[in-house]
C-alpha cells in the first residue's frame, strides 16, 4: 500500500473510512468522515512526511440514491514529494455542510464557494460563503445536482429588462430614467452630517471595461488611487460546461473544451483527451505523441504571445500587441492548414490526433522557428530595456513562493515566484521526457519575473518543437482501440462493417469502465485538470474542470491590496486570465 | 475710426486663416497619427474612406456630429457643457501670439500690420501659459461634472499632472527668456537668427561669443509638453486601460469632439512654442537655405515652411513616442515631475542666469 495511505490509516483509524489505491492510473484516494476532514487535511498539510502543501481542486459529486448524497472531493498535491491524493467526504442532503479548509489552504476559498454555488454544500467557517459563478440572487437551486434540469427552471424569463412580447405596454419606461431612480445618482442624495467625510470610493471595474480580458467585474475599494480591497465578481461567462457534459457522450465534449480557454483551444482538447485516455487506459502511438507535444507547444507560444500583447497593451505599449499578433497569425495559419480551424480547433482525438502533420507543415514550422527567436528578441528590446516597463512591472503584484503554493497557483504565476512546478517535468506525458528543455524559474515573484518566465518559456517551446520535428517517427496517428476509435474514413467509405462500426461509435459512444480519475496537463496559463467520474455509461457521470484562471482569481485580492489602480490591470495581465475558462 | 476698422478687419482675416489652418491640421493630424503609428506597427492604418483613407477625418467628423448627445443623469448640466468649450477655447486662443513667419510689416490702407502673427504682445509666452492653465479647468470640470467615478479620477489625475508639469514648462522657458530678454515670441524668434547654432537650444550669440546652450531646458520642455498634452506615456487622465477614457468617459458626439480637438490643438500649440523658443521658429538652419537673391521677396514663404517643418517634426515625435513607450504609473509620473524634471529646470535657470550675467549678449 502507498505509504501516505498507511500513515493515514495508522494516524486516523476512526476518521479514515476507507482507502483506495488505483495501480493502473497510479492514483491514491481516501474516504474521510466529514466531521474529521479538517483534522486529516491539516495533518496532510503540516506533516513533513506527507506535506500536501498545494490544493489542486475541490469539487463535489451528487449521488441521489445514496444515503449520504453528496461527496466533496479534495485534490491535493505534495510539491516536495510529488504525490497526489484525493480525499473524499460524504455529507447527507439534510445536513449538507462540512467544515471549511480555508484555514489550511487559502486557495480553498474560491473552490469551496464554487462547490457551494453549484452543489449547495455549505462550508462552516468559510469567511465569505457566497455564490460565485451564478448570480448572487439566483434562487432556483444548485445547478450541478442531478435533479436540476440542464435548461434551468425559467429564472431567466423573469428578468425585467428583457422585452416581454405578450405585454404590449409593459417593459421599462422608454427613454429617460424615472425621477425616483435618478435621485440615487445625484450628488445631494442623502444628507451629509459632517463636512469631513472619510469613506472609501467604491469603483466598479467591469463587467464592461477595456482591460478586464472578457467579462469580469472587480469591485475596488479605493483610498485615493490606492486599493484597499479588491473583490472579483466572476460568472458573467458561466455556461455550465460541467453540467452540459453530463448529458453528452465523451467524444461530443471535445468541441466544448475548445470554448473554455478560447485563446488556447489545443491545450484544452489535450487536457480533456488525456483525462479520458487515462480513464480508458489507452496507449498512444509514437508519432501521435510527438505531434501532440509539438502542437501543444505551438499553442503555448500562441497563448504567451497573446498574453504578452495584451499585457503590454494594458500597460500602454500598444506596438507590442500588433507585433505579437503578427507572429500569432503565422501560427494560426499553420493550425488552419493542420485542422481547418484557427480558434476552436477540435484537433485531438482519443488515442491520437485528427490529421497528420504533413511535410509541408514541417517546413513551414521550421521556417517560423528560424525567425521567431529574433522576434522574441525584438519584443524584449521594446520592453526589457525600457525603464518605464521595468518601473511598471518590477515589485508590482509580488507574491511569495509559499503564498503562491498556499493559494494553489500554478503555471508561470507559480514559477515566477521561484517554485519549479511544471506538470510537463513532474509527470511527463507524451514526448516531453524524450526532448531536452528547461523550466524557467523567477526569483521575486513580481510581474517582471512572470514576464521573464513566459518569455523564456516561448524560447523553450521553440526548442521542444525543433526536437519534436527532428525526432518524429512515422507511424499511425490514432491508437488501434476499436471500442473507442472510429475506423479510418477510407474504410468507412469502402466496407459495410467499418461503416457500422463508425455509426456505433458516433451514435452510442463508448463505455469506459467504472471509476474516476484526475489528469493534469500543463496549459499556458497553469495546470489544467480534468476530473472524471464514470459510472460505466457512455456519458461522464461528473466532469470537473480545474481551470487555472479560476484558481488564480482567488489570489487576486491578496495580490492587489496596497497597489494603485494602474496596477490592477497589470495584475489582470500577469495572471493571463481568460474568462471563458475561469467561468466555464 | 477708419484705422480701427482696418485693424479689426485684418485681425479677423488673420484669425480665420489661422483657425482654418489649425483645425485643418488637427483633422489631418488624426489621420497622420493613425497612419504613422500603423506603419510603425506593421499595419496600414485607415484604408477604407477615400484613396489610402485620406477622407477618414471627414468621416470621423461627420460621425461625431451626428451622434446622440448624451448628458448622464446626475451630471451637472452647465459645467458638463461648459467644460469642453473651455478646453477647446483655451487651446485655440494660444495661437494668437504664435509668429508663423518672419517679422515684417505690411502697409494695408495706411495701417502697419504684421501679417504672420495675429497679435505681437510683449507678454506673449506668459499669455500662452495662462491660457493653457485655464484649459486644465476644462478637463477637471469635465471630469467632475460627469458624475462618474472614472471621470472624477481622470479629472483629479489631470489636475495634479497639469500643475506639476505646467511648472516645469514655465521654468524650462525661463532660461530662454533670460537670453532673449523678452517675453514676446516674435522678439525671441528674431534673436535666434541666422544659423542653426544661433538657435536657443545651442544659443551661440550672433556675433560669436560664449554659448549658453538651453538643450537641457529644451528636453525638459518637450517632455513636460508631452505630459501637459496628456499624451503617452503621460496620458494618465485618459488612460484607457485603467479609467476607460478618463475625464471624457461620459462624453459623446460633439462634446467629445471638442475635447479631442482641444487635445490635438494643444499638441500643435506646444509644438509651435517649442519650435519658436528653442529651434529658431521661422529661421532657416542656415541663411542660404531660405529664398535669397532674386527670390528675396519670397523669403517669408521659406520662413513659414521652416516653421512648419519644425512643428511637424515635433508632431511626429509625439506619434513616435506613443508607438514606443508604455504608460507611467501615477506615482511614478509625479515623482518624475517633481524629483527629476523640476531640479533640472531650476538648475538650468541658475546656470543660465549666472552665465548670462558674466557673458552678456
Amino acid at each position: 500500500m502507498h505509504p501516505v495511505l498507511e500513515t493515514l490509516n495508522s494516524r486516523f483509524p476512526e476518521a479514515v473510512l476507507s482507502v483506495h489505491e488505483d495501480q493502473a492510473r497510479s492514483e491514491i484516494s481516501a474516504c474521510v468522515a466529514a466531521d474529521r476532514i479538517v483534522d486529516v487535511a491539516r495533518f496532510l498539510h503540516d506533516d513533513p512526511t506527507t506535506a500536501f502543501d498545494h490544493i489542486t481542486d475541490i469539487c463535489s459529486a451528487d449521488y441521489p440514491d445514496d444515503a449520504e448524497r453528496f461527496e466533496v472531493i479534495y485534490h491535493l498535491l505534495s510539491l516536495p514529494h510529488h504525490t497526489r491524493i484525493r480525499l473524499k467526504a460524504r455529507v447527507t442532503e439534510d445536513d449538507a455542510s462540512i467544515a471549511s479548509v480555508t484555514g489550511i489552504w487559502k486557495g480553498a476559498n474560491f473552490l469551496e464557494r464554487e462547490v457551494y454555488d453549484l452543489m449547495g454544500i455549505r462550508f462552516t467557517g468559510h469567511p465569505d460563503l457566497r455564490r460565485i459563478l451564478m448570480p448572487e440572487d439566483y434562487d432556483e437551486g444548485y445547478p450541478l445536482r442531478k435533479d436540476f434540469p440542464t435548461e434551468g427552471r425559467g429564472w431567466r424569463s423573469r428578468f425585467e429588462f428583457l422585452p416581454n412580447m405578450d405585454d404590449k405596454e409593459g417593459g421599462p419606461p422608454h427613454g429617460e430614467v424615472p425621477e425616483a431612480q435618478r435621485q440615487v445618482f445625484s450628488s445631494d442624495a442623502g444628507s451629509v452630517s459632517s463636512p469631513y467625510r472619510k469613506e472609501e470610493l467604491l469603483l466598479n471595474m467591469g463587467p464592461q471595461h477595456p482591460s478586464t480580458h472578457g467579462v469580469i467585474r472587480v469591485v475596488l475599494a479605493l483610498d485615493g488611487e490606492r486599493i484597499v480591497k479588491a473583490t472579483p465578481d466572476l460568472g458573467y461567462l458561466h455556461r455550465g460546461v460541467e453540467k452540459l457534459a453530463e448529458g453528452l457522450a465523451y467524444m461530443q465534449i471535445i468541441p466544448h473544451t475548445d470554448r473554455l480557454d478560447y485563446v488556447c483551444s489545443m491545450t484544452n482538447n489535450y487536457a480533456y483527451v488525456r483525462a479520458v485516455e487515462k480513464l480508458l487506459n489507452i496507449q498512444i502511438p509514437e508519432r501521435a505523441q510527438y505531434i501532440r507535444t509539438l502542437v501543444a507547444e505551438m499553442q503555448r507560444i500562441i497563448g504567451h504571445l497573446f498574453w504578452l500583447g495584451t499585457q503590454a497593451m494594458d500597460i500602454g505599449a500598444m506596438t507590442v500587441f500588433f507585433w505579437t499578433f503578427r507572429e500569432r497569425e503565422v501560427l494560426l495559419d499553420l493550425f488552419e492548414k493542420l485542422c481547418g480551424a484557427r480558434l476552436t480547433l477540435n484537433y485531438y482525438r482519443f488515442g491520437g490526433v485528427d490529421s497528420d502533420f504533413t511535410p509541408d507543415l514541417v517546413s513551414r514550422v521550421n521556417a517560423f522557428l528560424d525567425t521567431f527567436p529574433d522576434r522574441v528578441r525584438e519584443y524584449d528590446e521594446l520592453l526589457k530595456s525600457n525603464r518605464i516597463w521595468l518601473a511598471r512591472t518590477r515589485n508590482v503584484a509580488v507574491i511569495s513562493g509559499d503564498d503562491a503554493i498556499n493559494f494553489g497557483l500554478t503555471g508561470p504565476v507559480l514559477r515566477g515566484s521561484g517554485v519549479a512546478y511544471d506538470v510537463r517535468k513532474l509527470e511527463p506525458y507524451d514526448a516531453y521526457d524524450k526532448v531536452e528543455w528547461e523550466v524557467p524559474i523567477g526569483k521575486n515573484g513580481d510581474t517582471y519575473d512572470r514576464y521573464w518566465v513566459r518569455m523564456e518559456e516561448m524560447r523553450q517551446s521553440c526548442r521542444i518543437i525543433r526536437q519534436c520535428l527532428a525526432q518524429m517517427p512515422d507511424g499511425p496517428l490514432v491508437a488501434d482501440v476499436p471500442q473507442v476509435t472510429p475506423p479510418s474514413k477510407q474504410k468507412v467509405m469502402r466496407d459495410m462493417e467499418s461503416l457500422i462500426h463508425h455509426f456505433i461509435i458516433f451514435t452510442q459512444g463508448f463505455k469506459p469502465p467504472k471509476g474516476e480519475t484526475y489528469c493534469a496537463t500543463e496549459a499556458p496559463k497553469g495546470e489544467l485538470g480534468f476530473f472524471l467520474i464514470s459510472d460505466g455509461s457512455p456519458r461522464p457521470y461528473r466532469m470537473k474542470i480545474r481551470s487555472p484562471s479560476f484558481v488564480h482569481m482567488g489570489a487576486f485580492d491578496h495580490m492587489a491590496r496596497g497597489y494603485l489602480i494602474s496596477d490592477i490591470i497589470t495584475i489582470f495581465g500577469t495572471y493571463d486570465v481568460v474568462m471563458g475558462e475561469c467561468d466555464r | 475710426m477708419f484705422e480701427v476698422g482696418v485693424k479689426i478687419a485684418v485681425s479677423l482675416t488673420q484669425i480665420s486663416i489661422v483657425m482654418g489652418v489649425v483645425l485643418l491640421t488637427v483633422m489631418f493630424l488624426t489621420l497622420a497619427e493613425r497612419k504613422v503609428i500603423g506603419w510603425m506597427q506593421d499595419r496600414m492604418g485607415p484604408m477604407e474612406v477615400g484613396p489610402y483613407g485620406i477622407l477618414q477625418p471627414i468621416a470621423d467628423g461627420l460621425k461625431l456630429f451626428f451622434k446622440e448627445d448624451i448628458i448622464p443623469s446626475g451630471a451637472n448640466k452647465y459645467l458638463f457643457t461648459l467644460a469642453p468649450i473651455i478646453a477647446l477655447v483655451a487651446a485655440l486662443v494660444g495661437f494668437a501670439v504664435i509668429p508663423f513667419g518672419p517679422n515684417m510689416r505690411v502697409d494695408v490702407f495706411g495701417v502697419q500690420v504684421q501679417p504672420f502673427v495675429i497679435s505681437d504682445i510683449n507678454i506673449g509666452i506668459l499669455y500662452i501659459l495662462a491660457f493653457t492653465s485655464i484649459g486644465a479647468y476644462g478637463i477637471i470640470l469635465g471630469g467632475w461634472a460627469s458624475n462618474s467615478k472614472y471621470s472624477l479620477l481622470g479629472g483629479l489625475r489631470a489636475a495634479a499632472q497639469l500643475i506639476s508639469y505646467e511648472l516645469n514648462v514655465g521654468l524650462a522657458i525661463v532660461g530662454v527668456l533670460l537670453l532673449a530678454g523678452s517675453l514676446s515670441l516674435v522678439k525671441i524668434t528674431e534673436d535666434q537668427c541666422c544659423w542653426i547654432w544661433n538657435w536657443f537650444w545651442l544659443a551661440v550669440p550672433r556675433g560669436g561669443g560664449v554659448p549658453i546652450p538651453q538643450i537641457l531646458a529644451f528636453v525638459v520642455f518637450v517632455i513636460s509638453a508631452v505630459a501637459e498634452t496628456n499624451r503617452l506615456p503621460f496620458d494618465l487622465p485618459e488612460a484607457e486601460s485603467e479609467l476607460v477614457a478618463g475625464f471624457f468617459t461620459e462624453y459623446s458626439g460633439m462634446r467629445f469632439a471638442f475635447f479631442f480637438l482641444a487635445e490635438y490643438a494643444n499638441m500643435i500649440l506646444v509644438s509651435c512654442i517649442a519650435a519658436a523658443l528653442f529651434l529658431g521658429g521661422w529661421n532657416a538652419p542656415a541663411p542660404f537655405l531660405q529664398f535669397h537673391g532674386s527670390l528675396e521677396h519670397l523669403a517669408w514663404l521659406s520662413g513659414i515652411m521652416w516653421f512648419a517643418v519644425k512643428v511637424y517634426f515635433f508632431l511626429f515625435l509625439f506619434f513616435w513616442i506613443r508607438a514606443t513607450l508604455p504608460r507611467l504609473r501615477y506615482d511614478q509620473l509625479m515623482r518624475f515631475g517633481w524629483k527629476v524634471m523640476l531640479p533640472i529646470a531650476l538648475g538650468n535657470i541658475v546656470v543660465t542666469a549666472i552665465a548670462a550675467y558674466f557673458f552678456p549678449r
